[in-house]
């Protein structure tokens, strides 16, 4: 008799989600989904909207990376402005992504998945949450919170707040940075290097203690996209839409403004999230999947560009390459935001350097000069498009927002799918088993607010239902 | 130093109570000794600021439930001791939870309090609804009286659970 688990919610991700696993007669798994069971409409209610609103509107998408979807909507209006923004305005919207990467790297590794990885998968539930970090690892959890103060801080320090600001706008930013904002995020940089360091310092412990269970969290070939500058660096504001494949190897790299042309979006009636696909491979077993976000980033890329990042990452591909030449295992993103966090300082220390950045001139003046305008970033979890089409008075006939977490689905999918795989035998489960397989979704920090706002403060259910609808076993999370 | 904070989404209507309360205390009450917070919602760093050198007390402002017992425009003030109910560690968190953060990862946590307003209508607007507007005086008063208290100005007169209007 085939089975149904039902993971109902999935908790420490953002947002709201389900996970159910199929078992056929024999207990093996037949299938797994991710759904996420929220819908928010974006798309639809900001037409009819100015572009000049477009930053502040999409920004309350997201309270955790409402500084990439300012960025990226702003970016759709330079476009449509048709004009290039002040170098200053450039500098600060780059300082701003930066430290909102910052801040959610932060929260995703020495929060959300803290627990997982430092006290164990299997260990005691009631304890595998914020009073077993503060009790077991209080260091990890102090930094952790330092951390994501200092992205806080300079981004409220450069966009006046930290949550959803409304500063960035078509033609750059609405305010030049005071010097002695400059000086007070210097002063921030410091303990944010000896943070992220001791945080490296911690992956032998967490792999040692996870070597078992790291082959089955995502490990399988896939593509890779992600911005890479001209010279192919690692880049998060503009440059090149770079595919490479598990090999390593670049099969796609072109303007991001023309995503459209090599990235479609196909809807399942089982989730309200879009499973973005590579067109050119649309027809292939994996259905075109691609993954974005710090582990494409670090595979995409030819070299980071800053002295401490480029050493890690050379280490990072020594260690974490797989059989097919790319790090292809979602558990690597752990590793990888490390990494991104380290880069994101030392950028931030260049920026902070260049004598343009105090500059008064933030905004270029224009009116609507096309009809149409491409918008991209990097946000924490991966690439962001926003697109958008508007007539003769900047207002949005149409949108489209590729958003990083949709991009991750189809390869979320697959993740659940190869860890059930793996643990769940005879059907037979287990609570330790079915925080692996939430773990797998962690992996990736999916933030649903963005793919479709809310913390997943809620009982775990899992479920085991026959075909017909009769509960035939569950398990319930406090 | 006494760590005034409001929170809550301003364009969620009666949700905008905690900073709209804010706003008039901060003006009202202005003092060296008074320091203004204004979140969308609790996070995990606001720890730091409560367990930093020399803050005594913290108020914290919210839009809270209505119920049969607390219709809409409700004042309540209570004390908040540290408490953590197992959950984990996320993008948001209670008072409780804030102070045993504190408390836990820098060995110190202020006297604290939760000031509330029972809201009617958390929908998408920027304006308070009529009776949550009518719950700011006495809100404004309860801040007032706390903050009188906390300077040691009259005697410790802190409830531990709420007050009514009218």
């Amino acid at each position: 008799m085939s089975q149904t688990i039902t993971i109902d919610p999935v908790t420490r991700i953002e947002g709201h989600a389900t996970i159910t696993i199929r078992l056929d007669d024999a207990g093996e798994v037949a299938d797994a989904r991710f759904h996420v069971t929220e819908f928010r409409g974006f798309e639809q209610f900001c037409i009819g909207r100015s572009i000049w609103e477009m930053p502040g509107l999409t920004a309350r998408i997201c309270g955790i990376c409402p500084v990439s979807h300012s960025i990226a909507a702003a970016r759709a209006g330079d476009a449509i402005l048709g004009v290039r923004i002040p170098p200053a305005a450039a500098l600060l919207r780059r300082l701003a992504n930066h430290a909102s990467l910052i801040q959610s790297h932060a929260l995703s590794f020495f929060h959300l998945s803290a627990a997982d990885l430092l006290l164990g998968m299997e260990s005691d539930p009631a304890r595998r949450n914020l009073v077993g970090l503060l009790e077991s690892r209080p260091d990890v959890a102090r930094n952790g919170i330092r951390l994501r103060q200092i992205g806080q801080r300079i981004v409220t320090l450069v966009a006046g707040q930290s949550v959803h600001p409304s500063w960035t706008a078509p033609g750059g930013v609405r305010v030049p940075l005071a010097p002695a904002r400059r000086d007070e995020i210097a002063a921030l940089l410091p303990d944010g290097f000896a943070i992220v360091r001791a945080g490296l310092a911690l992956l032998d412990e967490i792999y040692q203690r996870h070597a078992a269970e790291i082959g089955a969290c995502g490990d399988f070939p896939s593509l890779f996209a992600g911005l890479v500058a001209a010279d192919g660096g690692l880049e998060y504001y503009d440059g090149l839409f770079r595919f490479t494949d598990s090999h390593g190897v670049i099969v796609e790299e072109i303007p991001p403004e023309h995503y459209d042309l090599v990235v479609g979006e196909r809807a399942e009636s089982w989730s309200y999230m879009q499973f973005p696909y590579f067109l050119a491979r649309a027809d292939s077993e994996d259905r075109g999947m691609y993954r974005v976000g710090p582990l494409a980033r670090l595979n995409i890329c030819d070299s980071a560009g800053t002295p401490e990042a480029d050493r890690e990452l050379l280490a990072f591909r020594a260690q974490r390459s797989g059989e097919w030449g790319a790090v292809t295992g979602s558990f690597h993103y752990h590793h990888a935001r490390l990494i991104e966090i380290l880069h994101a300082l030392e950028r931030i220390r260049e920026i902070l350097d260049n004598p343009d950045l105090l500059d008064h001139h933030v905004r270029s003046e224009a009116g609507v000069n096309r009809p149409t305008g491409v918008g991209v970033c990097e946000a924490p979890r991966g690439i962001l498009f926003h697109d958008y089409e508007v007539d003769d008075n900047g207002i949005i006939q149409r949108l489209n927002l590729l958003i990083a977490t949709g991009q991750n689905n189809l390869a979320m999918n697959r993740t659940i799918r190869q860890l059930a795989g793996a643990f769940i035998k005879g059907g037979q489960f287990s609570e330790g088993i079915l925080n692996r397989i939430e773990h797998g979704i962690r992996a990736y920090d999916p933030c649903l607010s963005c793919a479709t706002h809310a913390y997943g403060r809620m009982p775990l259910r899992l479920q085991l239902l026959a075909p017909e609808g009769t509960l035939l076993d569950q398990l319930a999370r406090p | 130093m006494i760590l005034l904070i409001g929170y809550g989404n301003r364009l969620r209507r009666d949700d905008g109570l905690g900073p709209a309360l804010l706003d008039l205390a901060g003006a009202r009450f202005a003092a060296p000794d008074l320091c203004t917070f204004e979140l969308q919602q609790l996070v995990p760093e606001l720890a730091a600021e409560l367990a930093a050198p020399g803050v005594t007390a913290a108020l914290f402002l919210d839009a809270g439930p209505a119920d049969a017992a607390s219709p809409p425009g409700t004042v309540t003030v209570s004390q908040l001791l540290p408490r953590v109910d197992g959950s984990p560690l996320g993008h948001q968190l209670a008072p409780e939870e804030l102070l045993t953060v504190a408390r836990a990862l820098y060995g110190a946590t202020p006297a604290a309090w939760l000031v509330t307003v029972a809201g009617a209508d958390f929908g998408y607007g920027g304006e308070l609804s009529a009776a949550v507007r009518s719950g700011l005086d006495e809100a404004l008063a309860v801040v007032g009286t706390l903050l009188t208290t906390i300077r040691g100005e009259a005697p410790a007169t802190a409830r531990s659970a709420g007050s009514r209007p009218g």
